[in-house]
């Protein structure tokens, strides 16, 4: 099945898909997992450094959690995540009992950065700082920095790059 | 886009600027302090502190830089602002996502979402 079926009825007229990818499967070494790792280690060192009582034990179980389990929980979360980029925006899609999907408009964000890795991998990162009176905040004092997703270890990274930019109009 | 009840309107005639049109507007089935509403051109948000008092958010549409529909079974909530699905309710350094605006808990959630991105990116749907 192609992927595009996945998309075709969340698109708006006139909407055209010019590529779509399946989130990466495998266990991604990002912020969220070495995070995750950091607190297991520390965890896993307290658990160790007394004797075995109650306490240690529960140290020893959410040390688990979070050098076994979390990170797998993150991997199964991705299976359900596919990317699209269209001539209008990027789509997030979890295709899941509940649906969630996000849209990206990449024609007003500040930044896209590719960030590549190996075997023409990367990930591409969207930034969007509004300054301390920008339209969208509203009323919020000093500059924030919008979290975005990223397209995190796709294929061919360069290709979707480029159409990326020429979406925005480069 | 399917006709929405028009029910709260008058919480936002007097927000609206001499070229703007209401498109929609409703209540949040989980707050009902929260009102909701959108026009041609921005999007508005105001929350009641009492029966007089209350809080009035309002940004354009066109400077969204992300619109996030999560669809439940009878309501739905669309997210203004940053929120990575990735990241909702992680540990990732650098902190959760930090969601902005929403309308939470609203009825028709996917047609408001589609008629906003329609607005969004200036396309007209005749359907």
């Amino acid at each position: 099945m192609s992927l595009n079926v996945l998309f075709k009825d969340e698109l708006l007229v006139d909407e055209e898909i010019l590529w779509v990818e399946r989130a990466n499967q495998h266990l991604l070494i990002n912020s969220d997992t070495m995070g995750s790792l950091f607190i297991g280690m520390i965890l896993l060192m307290m658990s160790t450094s007394v004797n075995f009582n109650f306490i240690s034990l529960i140290q020893f179980l959410l040390a688990l959690f979070f050098l076994v389990g979390y990170p797998y929980l993150l991997t199964k979360k991705r299976e359900k995540l596919y990317y699209a980029l269209t001539n209008y925006r990027v789509i997030f899609l979890f295709d899941s009992a509940h649906k969630k999907i996000e849209s990206i408009n990449i024609k007003i964000l500040k930044k896209v950065e590719m960030k590549k890795e190996s075997e023409g991998k990367g990930t591409i990162v969207f930034e969007e700082k509004v300054n301390s009176h920008g339209d969208f905040y509203n009323g919020d004092h000093g500059a924030r920095q919008v979290v975005l997703p990223k397209l995190e270890s796709i294929e061919n990274i360069e290709s979707v790059y480029m159409k990326i930019l020429e979406v925005q109009g480069y | 886009m399917k006709p929405v009840p028009n029910n709260y309107t008058s919480h936002f005639k007097d927000e609206l600027k001499e070229d703007e049109k209401l498109m929609w507007s409703d209540i949040s089935y989980s707050d009902k302090n929260s009102v909701y509403a959108f026009t041609n051109k921005r999007i508005f948000i105001k929350k009641y502190k009492g029966s007089e008092k209350f809080k009035l958010r309002t940004f354009e549409i066109k400077e969204i830089p992300n619109i996030v529909l999560i669809e439940d079974d009878i309501v739905g909530t669309i997210k203004f602002g940053g929120s990575d699905p990735m990241r909702e309710n992680a540990l990732a350094w650098g902190g959760k996502a930090t969601v902005i605006q929403k309308f939470e808990s609203i009825k028709n959630a996917q047609e408001v979402y589609r008629e906003i991105l329609n607005l969004q990116y200036g396309v007209v749907d005749e359907s």
